[in-house]
């Protein structure tokens, strides 16, 4: 029953989403982030949601009338060099996992999303709507997780959907969807959906804390400072930061309180230490094939990592065990490092980097101007998503996460969006001659002769 | 109850879809077009006039 009501709502939004390309973008991104088949137990498990709506997207590309422009900026050549490097260290990859394959199928779709999104979306309407996508999407997990332990008063082990990954990954996932959800707040004018995004932040709060990750606590601390920094209110945001903090303390369960303790003891802690033995294994991988690196999780394969332990003894200055058996990177970084090389490693930063300065030119545009104080909250949330990224993600093997990816493609729309403004305040279109711009009040105004 | 909510969800994103086809279409101005409509939006509903202040200078020329 439950699979026919949500196959039904999804051909509804096939039918709606096949006229307008950035329409079909949504629903894309909807389908990678909100997991429908992971939800289902019946027919609809087995149902290519993400296909459906790829194919969807190409149709809507195919139908388009409008003349659209593609944009490359500094980003997107980062970007796709990126995708190469994957698609380089692939061919000469150590392993042949299943998991490399996924991985690169990852990446070849995520890079595709992020050119029709290029494509598709140029306006603030069309920013705006893939935001609350984005948004709504990623917190229903949280939404979730939260009720389910809120109910069982902090019983609940979470397990999120397979396309997320553990919990450590909910958890980032969720507090890169945080800022955009007090965004999406501060800036929706009908009472009903400002209360829904209260609603949608609780919960995504108390998923976070759900999900036990030192990470996520972490991340949290992070969200709050940054809270701090950009209020104007720093002091009534401090004094909640310590309630919200102080009512956790008191509220959870032992359980959760000895797991965050572990913190302080790291050294001692086998979690950790394992980390700083896939750190190094990694590295030594990447030194061993600086330009090309392993391949996409190659250490995760038993030969590749029995193969480089005899090496580990390059990094001696670092005290650790020696390694056991595969480990997965458990760092952004060193995941990066340890597939694609020092090369990629590079272009990783780089990426991150681009994007960061593409925050900066949002916020520069938009200073001053009340006109444009929207592009300046929304670059706010988004350098927040990235902090969050790359503090919490140094003890995640998500480099490869869609969150970013769509994140990041986002802000380089923004910007793009923000310098094809035009000086009297609307945005220009590309459209076939003789044929009206989809929204009147993007369009220019028309001319008036008879105005002097 | 899991279920509810996940399918509340998927209906305020496909609602999210709609508002934004009609959006793209120029037809701001209705309830539903309005929902998600952001500050400074074009298309937010427009806000019920406020009863006029009674103005008593008014009153008294009226009454002259």
């Amino acid at each position: 029953m439950r699979d026919i009501a949500i196959l039904i709502v999804f051909c509804s939004m096939m039918v709606l989403a096949v006229r307008h390309v950035h329409l079909s973008v949504m629903l894309w991104i909807w389908t990678a982030l909100a997991a429908p088949g992971a939800y289902l137990y019946g027919v609809g498990v087995d149902f290519p949601f993400n296909k459906a709506a790829a194919v969807v997207t190409v149709i809507a590309l195919a139908m388009d009338r409008m003349k659209r422009r593609f944009f490359i900026d500094g980003f997107f050549i980062i970007f796709t060099l990126f995708v190469a490097q994957g698609l380089i260290s692939f061919t000469f990859a150590l392993t042949d996992m299943d998991r490399i394959y996924t991985l690169l199928d990852k990446m070849l779709k995520i890079w595709l999303l992020g050119i029709i999104m290029r494509i598709a979306c140029r306006d603030r309407l069309q920013v705006h709507a893939m935001v609350i996508m984005t948004t709504f999407a990623l917190a229903v997990h949280g939404v979730l997780e939260g009720m389910k332990y809120l109910a069982s008063a902090g019983g609940h082990k979470v397990q999120p959907s397979s396309f997320i990954g553990d919990n450590n990954y909910l958890a980032l996932a969720l507090l890169m969807a945080l800022p955009l959800i007090v965004y999406l707040y501060q800036q929706c004018v009908s009472p009903v959906l400002r209360g829904i995004f209260i609603g949608l932040g609780a919960a995504g709060f108390v998923g976070v804390v759900a999900t036990a990750s030192r990470g996520g606590l972490i991340g949290l601390i992070v969200l709050g400072v940054l809270s701090m920094v950009h209020s104007k209110r720093k002091g009534l945001i401090s004094l909640a930061f310590l309630a919200i903090a102080a009512g956790v303390v008191v509220l959870a369960p032992s359980r959760w309180t000895t797991r965050m303790e572990t913190i302080q003891t790291a050294e001692q802690d086998d979690s950790f230490m394992n980390r700083i033995v896939a750190w190094k294994m990694n590295t030594v991988l990447a030194l061993d094939r600086p330009f090309l690196g392993g391949g996409y999780s190659a250490l995760e394969d038993g030969s590749v990592h029995r193969a480089y332990v005899s090496m580990f003894g390059l990094l001696d200055f670092i005290p650790t065990a020696m390694p056991t058996g595969p480990l997965a990177a458990h760092s952004i970084y060193f995941s990066v490092l340890g597939d694609l090389g020092f090369v990629g490693f590079l272009l990783f930063l780089a990426m991150l980097a681009a994007s960061f300065v593409n925050i900066k030119k949002i916020k520069q545009a938009s200073l001053g101007k009340p006109e444009l104080a929207w592009a300046y909250s929304l670059a706010n949330a988004f350098r927040a998503c990235l902090i969050i990224y790359i503090v919490v993600g140094a003890a995640l093997s998500a480099a490869y996460f869609e969150v970013l990816y769509i994140q990041v493609t986002l802000i380089s729309m923004l910007r793009r969006s923000l310098e094809e403004r035009a000086p009297h305040g609307t945005y220009q279109l590309a459209t076939v001659a003789g044929t009206q711009p989809p929204n009147r009040w993007l369009a220019p105004p028309p001319s008036r002769p008879w105005v002097r | 109850m899991e279920f509810i909510f996940y399918l509340a969800n998927t209906i305020l994103c496909a609602w999210a879809i709609y508002w934004c086809l009609l959006r793209s279409g120029d037809k701001p101005g209705s309830p539903i077009t309005g929902f998600f409509a952001w500050k400074s939006d074009p298309a937010k509903p427009a806000a019920a006039p406020r009863p006029q202040a009674k103005d008593p200078a008014s009153r008294w020329t009226a009454r002259r």
